[in-house]
C-alpha cells in the first residue's frame, strides 16, 4: 500500500513539489522537456533515534539519583557503592501506543533556497538546503535546533534566518534557522510568548506603520496579537470563535486581514490590528451535503437523535495575488473556493471543489494553482490533484495531476515507502481530537 | 479537593468577550435598571481567592470599586458565593459587601475574556499554590509569559500583590516580576503604608493559618510599568 502524502508544498513557479511521507521528505521536479512530467529529485529522512534520547535521560536521571544516594550515605556515614547497575532502556510493550516521528509545518524561506521543517521525534526545527545543481539529491540536510516541546506551527519573519515556533505546551520561540550559526541548547532556549493552552498556529504580521506583530491561536478560542520584538506587550485579543482555533492566514495581498478558523462552523476575518471581527462566514449548509459517518460526534458525547455532527477547519490559504480564500474540512471531500473582499473583509462563496476523497494536505504558493493531496487509501492511484484558475474558476489540471500521481507511484515503490497495511500510516486526522471536552 | 489542574478541561463558563459578561448578576446594587448598563467596572481582582478572607476585608475599605475574586476549586467557590450572600443579607440596611463577588474561573487561561485591556488596578495572588516539581513550574500562577497577560489587564500604575509562606515561590515570583519589563518592584517604605499590604497580611484564611504556626510571610509588590514605545 502506498502511503498517502501528508503535507505538501510547492515553489512559487510550482517547478518543485515538496511532499512528506511518514518521516521522509520527497521533492518532485517538474520535467525541462514541457511536457509536465514530474521527477523525484531529492529525499530527507528524519532518522532521528528516540531510543538514543530515552536512554541519554535515563542514564542522566540515574547518575543523578546513584548521586543523591551517595550524598546521603556520606552524611549517615555509610559506606558509598561503587557499583550500581546501570539501568536498561525501557522498551514499549505490546499493545503501547505507536510513536510516529511526524514531519509537519513545511515551509520554504522566501529566497526558496531552505526548507524548514517540524519534525515529532526529537522536537527539533530542521533546516535543509536545496540545491538543485546536486544531480543525486537536491536536499542537504544543515541544521537541527532542539526545542523544549512538541513544535505544532511555524512561521517566518522580516528578520533572515529567524524563524518563529509554536509549540503543544503554549510558548513560542524565536529560532535561528541560519546554518552558520550553531544550534543553541535546548535548556538555554526561551520562549518569547506563551499561552497556557496548546498553539495550534502563529503568524507574523507587519502594520501600515511598519510595525511588527506575532499572532498566535490555540486551543482555548484565544486569537492574540502581540508586538514583536517586545513580545512581552499583549496588543490585542481577537474574541469571536467559540471552540478551538487551528489555521491563522494573511492574504499577502492586504496583510490587514487576518482570516481564521477551527473547529467552528464559521471562518472569521477580521481587521486584526483594530481588533474588529469584519465578517464571519458560516459554511454548515455549504459543508451538509459532503459530510459523513467520520463527522458524527463520539457516542459518548452524541445527542438523543444520534445525529450531532462536529468538523474541523484543517487549513485555510490565499495566494499572492488573486482575491481567494480556500479553506478544506477535515475529513471531507471538498475544498471550498471563496471570493475575499478587500474593502469590507466580506467572504462569499464561489465554488466547492469535489475530490475523489478526504483531504489531507493543501498549499496555495503558486500564484493561480493549488495542489492538494488525499487519503488514497481507497483509491490507490489519487495521491494529489492540481486545479488552476481560469475563467473564474478553478478547473483541474488533469495533465499535471496524472502525470505527478504516476511519479508518485514509481517514486514511492522505487524509494521502499510502501507499506504492509494500515496499521503503518501514520495518523491522517488530528484536529478533531483537539474539542474540549470537560469534566467538571 | 486542596489543588485543581489549571491545564485540564474543565467545564468552566466565562463569556465570549469581555465585552459579554453579565456583570450585573454579580454587583446587582451596580446595575443602572433605567440605562442597563452597570455603573462600575471591576478594578481589584483576587486570583485564586480561596474562602474569600481578603475580597471581605477589602470591601468596607474600597467601598466604591468593585472587587472580584477567581478560584478553580468548585467547592470553595461556592462557599464564598454562600458567604457573599450571608454578609450581604446580614448588613442590608448599610448596603455593605455589595461590591464584592466571585466567580469560578481558570484565571490562567480565561483572565482576558473577562476583563478588557488596562481595566484592572490591583491584583491579589494569595498564598498561590506552590507546585514544587521543577516539571510543574509552567503551572505556577506567576510565569514570565503569564506576566504579560496580567499586564495586558492591568492599567498602568497598577499592582500586582504576592505573599507566600514558601520562600522557594516568593524568590519565584520575585525573580520573574523583577526581570519582566513591565513590572518594577515597590519598596518595603510603600509596602509599609499600603492599606492593602497589611490586609493581605492578615486578612486571608491561608494567613491565618501561617500565622498560628508562627510561619513567615514572604511579600513582593510590584507596579505595572508604562507600556514603552514600540520599536
Amino acid at each position: 500500500m502506498i502511503h498517502p502524502l501528508q503535507a505538501v508544498l510547492t515553489t512559487n513557479d510550482g517547478n518543485l513539489v515538496f511532499c512528506v511521507v511518514e518521516n521522509n521528505i520527497l521533492v518532485f521536479r517538474v520535467g525541462h522537456s514541457g511536457g509536465g512530467d514530474f521527477t523525484l529529485v531529492g529525499r530527507w529522512t528524519d532518522d532521528a533515534d528516540k531510543s538514543a534520547l530515552i536512554k541519554e535521560k535515563v542514564l542522566k536521571e540515574h547518575s543523578k539519583q546513584v548521586a543523591e544516594n551517595n550524598a546521603k550515605r556520606q552524611k549517615t556515614g555509610e559506606a558509598i557503592v561503587s557499583h550500581v547497575k546501570v539501568p536498561k532502556v525501557p522498551q514499549p510493550g505490546k499493545g503501547a501506543p505507536a510513536f510516529y516521528s511526524m514531519i509537519r509545518g513545511l515551509t520554504l524561506s522566501s529566497d526558496e533556497l531552505l526548507l524548514f521543517a517540524c519534525t515529532d521525534s526529537d522536537k527539533s526545527v530542521i533546516t535543509l538546503g536545496i540545491d538543485l545543481q546536486n544531480p543525486t539529491d537536491c536536499l542537504k540536510f544543515l541544521k537541527r535546533q532542539s526545542l523544549p516541546k512538541r513544535p505544532n506551527a511555524i512561521s517566518l519573519t522580516s528578520e533572515e534566518s529567524i524563524v518563529l515556533v509554536a509549540d503543544k505546551f503554549g510558548d513560542v520561540y524565536r529560532v535561528s534557522v541560519d546554518p552558520n550559526v550553531p544550534a543553541v541548547k535546548e535548556s538555554e532556549i526561551e520562549p518569547i510568548l506563551g499561552h497556557v493552552s496548546l498553539l495550534t498556529d502563529v503568524a507574523y504580521a507587519t502594520d501600515k506603520h511598519g510595525r511588527k506583530y506575532v499572532i498566535t491561536a490555540d486551543r482555548d478560542e484565544h486569537i492574540r496579537v502581540s508586538h514583536y520584538p517586545q513580545c512581552y506587550i499583549i496588543d490585542n485579543m481577537l474574541f469571536g470563535h467559540k471552540t478551538f482555533v487551528t489555521s491563522l492566514c494573511l492574504p499577502q495581498w492586504n496583510p490587514r486581514l487576518l482570516l481564521s478558523g477551527g473547529g467552528d462552523a464559521f471562518i472569521c476575518v477580521w481587521d486584526w490590528k483594530e481588533g474588529q471581527l469584519l465578517d464571519s462566514f458560516d459554511f454548515s449548509s455549504l459543508l451538509r451535503p459532503h459530510l459523513n459517518s467520520s463527522h458524527l460526534a463520539p457516542e459518548k458525547f452524541q445527542n438523543e437523535k444520534g445525529d450531532l455532527v462536529e468538523f474541523t477547519v484543517a487549513q485555510i490559504k490565499t495566494f499572492r495575488e488573486l482575491n481567494l480564500v480556500v479553506f478544506s474540512i477535515e475529513q471531507s471531500n471538498c475544498i471550498f473556493v471563496c471570493q475575499l473582499d478587500g474593502a469590507s473583509g466580506k467572504l462569499a462563496h464561489l465554488q466547492t471543489v469535489k475530490l475523489p476523497s478526504h483531504v489531507i494536505a493543501l498549499d496555495c504558493s503558486q500564484s493561480d494553482t493549488f495542489c492538494v493531496t488525499m487519503d488514497s487509501r481507497k483509491s490507490e492511484d489519487n495521491f494529489a490533484e492540481f486545479y488552476t484558475y481560469n475563467n473564474g474558476l478553478f478547473r483541474k489540471s488533469v495533465g499535471k495531476t496524472d502525470a505527478f500521481n504516476k511519479c508518485i507511484v514509481e517514486s514511492v515503490v522505487s524509494q521502499n515507502l510502501t507499506v504492509e497495511t494500515e496499521e503503518g500510516i501514520y495518523p491522517l486526522y488530528q484536529l478533531k481530537c483537539l474539542r474540549k471536552r470537560g469534566e467538571h | 479537593r486542596a489543588h485543581s489542574n489549571p491545564f485540564s478541561d474543565h467545564q468552566l463558563e466565562y463569556p465570549l468577550s469581555p465585552g459579554d459578561m453579565e456583570w450585573k448578576l454579580l454587583y446587582p446594587a451596580f446595575y443602572d435598571e433605567s440605562t442597563g448598563l452597570m455603573t462600575k467596572q471591576v478594578t481589584i481582582a483576587d486570583i485564586g481567592c480561596g474562602f474569600g478572607g481578603l475580597l471581605v476585608d477589602l470591601s468596607p475599605q474600597f467601598p466604591d470599586k468593585l472587587i472580584l475574586g477567581m478560584e478553580i476549586r468548585v467547592q470553595v467557590t461556592n462557599y464564598v458565593e454562600d458567604r457573599i450572600i450571608a454578609l450581604r443579607a446580614n448588613n442590608a440596611e448599610t448596603s455593605a459587601y455589595q461590591n464584592i463577588s466571585v466567580l469560578r474561573g481558570n484565571a490562567m487561561k480565561f483572565l482576558p475574556n473577562f476583563f478588557h485591556k488596562a481595566q484592572l488596578e490591583k491584583m491579589f495572588f494569595c498564598f498561590p499554590d506552590p507546585h514544587f516539581k521543577q516539571r510543574k513550574h509552567k503551572a505556577r500562577i506567576i510565569t514570565n509569559t503569564l506576566l504579560s497577560e496580567y499586564a495586558y489587564v492591568l492599567k498602568e500604575g497598577g499592582v500586582v500583590y504576592t505573599i507566600t509562606d514558601v520562600e522557594d515561590l516568593h524568590n519565584w515570583m520575585k525573580k520573574h516580576l523583577e526581570e519582566h519589563p513591565l513590572f518594577e518592584r515597590l519598596s518595603s517604605q510603600w509596602e509599609e503604608q499600603d492599606a492593602c499590604v497589611q490586609i493581605m497580611r492578615n486578612a486571608t484564611e491561608e494567613g491565618k493559618k501561617v500565622a498560628r504556626k508562627q510561619g513567615d510571610k514572604f511579600i513582593a509588590c510590584f507596579k505595572r510599568l508604562p507600556t514603552p514605545t514600540i520599536i
